[in-house]
């Protein structure tokens, strides 16, 4: 050991550190809980510090290297309660989502302010451009450190709410106006809100509220999963596969078990074979159940072969090296048309795996659904004058990129439950799943889900709560497991690779007739979300236009690629990415206008969802429903209006400023994409919340939904909060826990505002039924109906009022004591659909094919927001991560089924100092079953990217490109082709 | 983090040549590299932070300003010095703000990264580097026969009128291909990257006539070539 003494937040600070050790793990072991893990190469950002004044990757310095040196983390800034003015500005324009990175962020807008008072954007990006951030995009950071500068200063922050702008349209139609008018003029970061009629002012809803737990993520405060410590603590790694497709033959454990410190090895050897799917979904969990801990055949690089549990991270490494295993190896399949053919590897041979299509040619799940006759209005199209488009795309493999890893720490309680605090998405979920693998009961196992840094459907996942629950059984110890960035890469969740051919049938007026979708879904290796993901693929290919005959077939297919599974957007991406440059090609080929052809055959308030009800995990027969559920609220006509007019669409028809002659080798272009999405899985999501009454007039608000940075917990504040007349500060929102809090599915489908948010308003509803009551007794008022909430108190009609503390006091120490509280849950048998419209403006280099993005523009109807900044800020993230789909991220592999780019270097996401300008307009409508009002607006964001920077290079440079991702090299060989 | 067996830290060059003499010892500069995985090893980190090498000065001479630069001078520190050169520009490009900060001139010679906009533009900036053993030799031969010997300093010059041309997936993203080059008087040099193991100078009228670039999943072999031949002449008509 190195003795090391270095300033720490202006204190002497001495302690030792092995030869290899970080400065990230030496100020985490010193209560630094702000310098997180995101990756070992430092290229996150999480971990950054001020060494010596500048922000440096703590990751990448080892701890032996601060030595002599003054080191500052953001818990320097925690001097009390009140917040720091940079702490105060990301505060302020909601700036941080998860948090995950935010003490690298004040710190590095403090060591900019320090040389440079009043930065620059470009100075300002070139800063943040070490701090990897995949839910913000960065928008509203930069308008923090601008605000942060301007404090520091001197000058008195402004208020930062949302820029009202006039709406374009009645609504339903577009109205004239002027196309080249200038869009209204606003910080980026400030949300263009266009305000509907329909929606009354409230006090807390639809208001910029400060986010419930900005204090505790501003301060860096431990709140996430690694943020505890807990004596004995044992350290996970997992063995995993070199080989694509291979059995194990043998596994010799014995060294690995002899190393001292090392107290478990497990594998398929020593392990129950107990068979699950590992997808976070609701009872029963769609078969087939494909998986078991450890098995004795890998089917992907990175699948696990065994895993060590030993007292530090260096010993169970060296341990997993000591592990020989001998493997068969097999032939691997990686593309799923070739998994299809006669002769390829099958993937499933086991006889355990039960509920497989096809398993000799490895389709897991062959999906059908047709409403009307397709075949039928394809074999009398020529007939009836009508046209066929055929076109087939491919769409490729992409990560979530949380920059929290997975991480999970199991140990047993007190009682010998075990306990799994863990990063995910779907603790009840996870909680059942779990119990069978431990051979535990249910009621034996609490898992608590902290502060998560980021999911995006990754943590929709059971994924390594069972191996930390072997290892706390085995060792009676608790036990961590942390995943480094290549295992997420290579070892966690990504999106659905798919090959999509789309048949559309198309009359004379412009009128769609009939649309057929085929989908190969590549679900890798396993199963997990492969079937409902691939069915939303097809409602979503299939519902945005109406046509009188649909049909949808897809083969979901095993590969060996690293497992696909839930990411934000859920096979929505891929297929509206096929749809919407389809319908743009069919209009270029009829010689139709873009937005006027898709408007004919676009769905309308009153149009039934006539394929929906067919696909999914509680699919509906046919003949089985009388009536089939319709589209009740639509901003769809204003939000293309916003977005045309943000974008300049009427530049498309100028020759000069698609081709500037200063720049010869740049087209200019710009793309449309129309975007629709679902708002949670009728009759399936369901999402529980309580609330009770305290002395001093606040209430406690338990909920089972989980807040992954989406701003979950505000909204649902926000809601509750309304209803009960008090400020948002006096609800106290805690998610979740499976012990304490209701049952929620999980944050996934865009449901945690439609759903979870009904709850919390059924339950402080019910809550506020029992306060007027004793409201009414204490005013002595005979109706308990006539009493309003507003301000803290409770008013009679006649003006006379109580203080909510007053009725608490009251309730809980005077007369007739209760516990005032009320309890709900909801499940919805509705699924509005949001509405967007997105357009891109792209530059195109007509001698290397490198697209630049220069704008990105996105006006949404999602009801009400509940909360304008939040929903901004999702779809800004949304943008950003859609962006990578859609321009550079992508999975490479070696002829052995080898990730080539399992690191954020050579896997491309967008930086700060990179990003093209973004605008985001909210278009309200009143969506009657939604909480106040509210839609979904956290995935529809993913949908139109793709679609509408396609059809840019498209309008810029003549050529379709029917494959994601669209690289340089890419696009030059289209061009030249 | 790699799994370095011991650290050592020495406060002059002697001692520090004197450790690096032991071959399972390595330099260690400011870590970006050398300190970003966990491969194991028995290597032992020799820390060159209190060496004294972390000096920049301009210099003037009859052929213009020349720049002479520590080995341990930061990246985000020569992007400091020069605000207004190419290599600031390359510096930026190289890394970003929290690397920056600590990857060092040296290191990224000693990395020799094939992809490396920084080194292309130490290229064209008429750039030698002075070793440990006293020698000073031009950056191209270093980068093409390395040695063991410490890099202790460079120089090279500033000024005249410079251009850098790069495609990749997005603007900051490392350039698949990228151009760089610097007019001094009459004079006019050009460096590719991604095209050779290392960056390289090209004759400006022939760019592709001596390389051989290797393919990856970010550019094949011929596209590398259509961008050298495409970024040359860009950045020759900029510097012209």
């Amino acid at each position: 050991m190195i003795p090391i003494s270095f300033d720490l937040n202006g204190r002497p600070h001495t302690t030792t550190c092995t030869p290899h050790e970080s400065l990230r793990e030496v100020l985490r072991r010193a209560g630094m809980f702000s310098v997180r893990f995101g990756s070992d190469s430092g290229e996150t950002g999480a971990a950054a510090v001020l060494l010596d004044g500048e922000l440096v990757s703590s990751d990448v310095v080892l701890a032996a290297q601060a030595d002599g040196h003054h080191v500052t983390t953001v818990e320097a800034f925690n001097t009390g309660p009140d917040l720091h003015p940079i702490q105060a500005a990301f505060v302020a324009v909601g700036a941080f989502q998860s948090g995950y990175s935010a003490g690298a962020m004040v710190l590095g807008t403090h060591a900019l302010l320090d040389r440079s008072p009043d930065p620059t954007e470009a100075e300002i990006r070139d800063m943040l451009s070490g701090i990897l951030d995949r839910e913000t995009a960065y928008v509203k950071p930069v308008e923090a450190v601008r605000r942060a500068a301007a404090m520091l200063r001197g000058d008195a922050p402004s208020p930062f709410g949302p820029l009202v702008v006039p709406p374009m349209t009645d609504g339903a139609n577009g109205i004239d106006h002027d196309a080249t008018s200038p869009p209204p003029v606003g910080a980026p970061a400030v949300p263009r809100l266009v305000p509907s009629r329909d929606v009354p002012d409230m006090a807390v809803v639809g208001r910029p509220e400060i986010k419930v737990d900005a204090v505790r993520l501003a301060k860096g405060n431990p709140a996430f999963t690694d943020d505890i410590e807990m004596r004995g603590m044992l350290v996970a790694k997992v063995l995993r596969s070199p080989h694509a497709h291979a059995r194990i033959v043998a596994i010799d454990d014995s060294r690995a078990r002899a190393l001292p410190g090392v107290h478990a090895v497990l594998h398929h050897g020593n392990t129950p074979r107990v068979k699950y799917a590992s997808g976070g979904q609701s009872w029963p969990n769609p078969h087939p159940h494909d998986q078991v801990s450890f098995d004795d055949k890998v089917r992907h690089v990175g699948d696990r072969v065994a895993v060590v549990a030993a007292e530090t991270i260096d010993l169970a490494e060296e341990a997993c090296r000591l592990i020989d295993v001998t493997y068969e190896v097999l032939p691997a399949v990686l593309d799923e048309r070739e998994a299809m053919l006669p002769g390829a590897p099958v993937i499933h041979d086991e006889p355990d795996t039960v509920e497989i299509h096809d398993r000799d040619r490895n389709i897991v799940h062959h999906i059908t659904a047709e409403r009307g006759d397709v075949d039928a209005a394809i074999a009398s199209a020529e007939a009836n004058g009508h046209r066929v488009f055929e076109q087939t795309f491919r769409v490729h493999q992409v990560q979530q990129c949380p920059i929290e890893p997975h991480i999970s720490i199991a140990w047993l309680d007190e009682d010998e439950r075990m306990v799994i605090r863990t990063a995910t998405q779907v603790p009840f979920h996870a909680r059942r799943m779990v119990a069978p693998l431990l051979d535990r009961e249910i009621k034996d196992i609490r898992v608590i889900k902290p502060r998560i840094g980021g999911g995006f459907g990754a943590k929709q996942e059971m994924l390594i709560e069972d191996i930390v629950g072997h290892l706390a059984q085995v060792t009676r110890r608790p036990v961590r497991l942390e995943l480094d960035r290549s295992e997420e890469f290579i070892a966690s969740r990504t999106r659905h690779p798919q090959t999509i051919t789309y048949r559309s049938v198309v009359d004379a007026d412009g009128m769609l007739v009939a649309q057929d979708l085929y989908i190969i879904g590549n679900t890798g290796p396993y199963g997990t979300h492969g079937y409902t993901v691939q069915t939303v693929s097809g409602l979503r290919g299939l519902t945005q236009y109406n046509a009188p005959n649909k049909r949808f077939v897809c083969d979901v297919v095993y590969t060996n690629i690293p497992v696909p599974g839930a990411y934000r957007g859920y096979g929505a991406p891929q297929a509206e990415f096929a749809l919407e440059a389809h319908m743009e090609d069919i209009a270029r080929e009829l010689g139709l206008d873009v937005i006027s052809f898709k408007r004919r055959n676009w769905l309308r308030v009153g149009d039934e969802l006539n394929i929906a009800p067919h696909l999914g995990e509680r699919a509906a027969a046919d003949g089985e429903l009388e009536e089939y559920p319709r589209v009740m609220s639509s901003g769809l006509e204003e939000c293309v209006a916003q977005a045309l007019r943000e974008i300049g669409w009427h530049r498309r028809e100028d020759p000069a400023w698609k081709a500037p002659a200063e720049r010869p080798n740049i087209r200019r272009g710009i793309g449309f994409a129309y975007c629709m999405h679902g708002t949670a899985i009728p009759f399936l999501d369901m999402g529980g919340c309580s609330i009770k009454l305290n002395d001093d007039g606040s209430f406690n608000m338990l909920v089972g939904a989980t807040d992954l940075g989406t701003g979950a917990d505000t909204v649902l504040g926000q809601i509750a909060a309304e209803v009960l007349g008090v400020p948002l500060e006096d609800i106290k929102v805690y998610s979740s826990d499976t012990d304490m809090t209701p049952f929620d599915t999980g944050a996934y489908a865009s449901s945690t505002t439609y759903i979870s948010g009904t709850a919390a308003m059924r339950a402080a509803e019910a809550a506020r039924a029992r306060i007027k009551e004793r409201a009414a007794m204490l005013l002595g008022v005979d109706q308990p109906c006539s009493i309003e909430l507003r301000d803290r108190r409770a008013y009679a009609p006649d003006g006379r009022s109580v203080s909510m503390e007053e009725i608490a006091l009251d309730s809980l120490h005077t007369q007739d004591q209760e516990q005032i509280m009320g309890t709900a849950s909801y499940v919805s048998p509705e699924c509005p659909p949001p509405f967007g419209a997105q357009v891109v403006e792209v530059e195109v280099d007509v001698d290397t094919g490198q697209v630049t993005i220069v704008k990105m523009a996105m006006a949404v109807d999602c009801g009400v927001a509940i909360n304008p900044i939040t929903a901004s800020g999702q779809v800004e993230g949304g943008m950003l991560q859609a962006l990578g789909y859609a321009h550079c991220e992508e999975y490479a592999f070696d002829a052995d089924g080898r990730m080539v780019n399992d690191s954020f270097g050579p896997y491309r996401i967008y930086r700060a100092d990179e990003m093209p300008q973004t605008a985001v307009y909210l278009v309200q409508t009143m969506e009657d079953s939604g909480p106040f009002g509210a839609k979904a607006v956290a995935e529809i964001p993913k949908d139109g990217v793709a679609p509408a920077v396609r059809n840019a290079i498209l309008d810029a440079v003549g050529v379709a490109i029917d494959e994601l991702p669209f690289t340089p090299e890419r696009v030059w060989r289209a061009m030249t082709s | 983090m790699p799994l370095v067996a011991a650290y050592h830290r020495p406060t002059d060059l002697a001692e520090a040549l004197d450790l690096l003499a032991d071959p399972r010892r390595v330099p260690l500069a400011g870590g970006t590299v050398l300190n970003a995985d966990r491969v194991p090893s028995h290597l032992e980190a020799v820390d060159l932070q209190d060496l004294g090498l972390d000096s920049a000065t301009t210099v003037e001479t009859a052929d213009g300003p020349r720049l002479a630069v520590g080995a341990m001078v930061r990246l985000e520190m020569l992007r400091r010095l020069l605000p207004d050169d190419l290599i600031a520009e390359a510096a930026r490009r190289e890394l970003p703000s929290g690397l920056r900060t600590l990857a060092t001139v040296g290191g990224t010679i000693a990395v020799a990264d094939p992809d490396s906009v920084l080194l292309a533009a130490l290229l064209v900036s008429d750039c030698t580097v002075d070793t440990a053993d006293g020698s000073t030799r031009s950056l191209s031969d270093v980068l093409s026969q390395p040695g063991r010997t410490l890099v202790t300093g460079i120089h090279c010059t500033v000024g005249g009128s410079g251009s850098l041309h790069a495609t990749g997936r997005t603007p900051m993203d490392t350039p698949i291909v990228a151009a760089v080059g610097r007019r001094v008087g009459d004079r006019v040099t050009v460096a590719l990257t991604g095209v050779a193991p290392t960056p390289v100078l090209v004759d400006p009228s022939d760019p592709t006539g001596a390389i051989e670039p290797r393919s990856d999943f970010r550019g094949s072999a011929e596209y590398r070539r259509r961008l050298a031949t495409v970024l040359t002449d860009r950045v020759m008509e900029e510097v012209s």
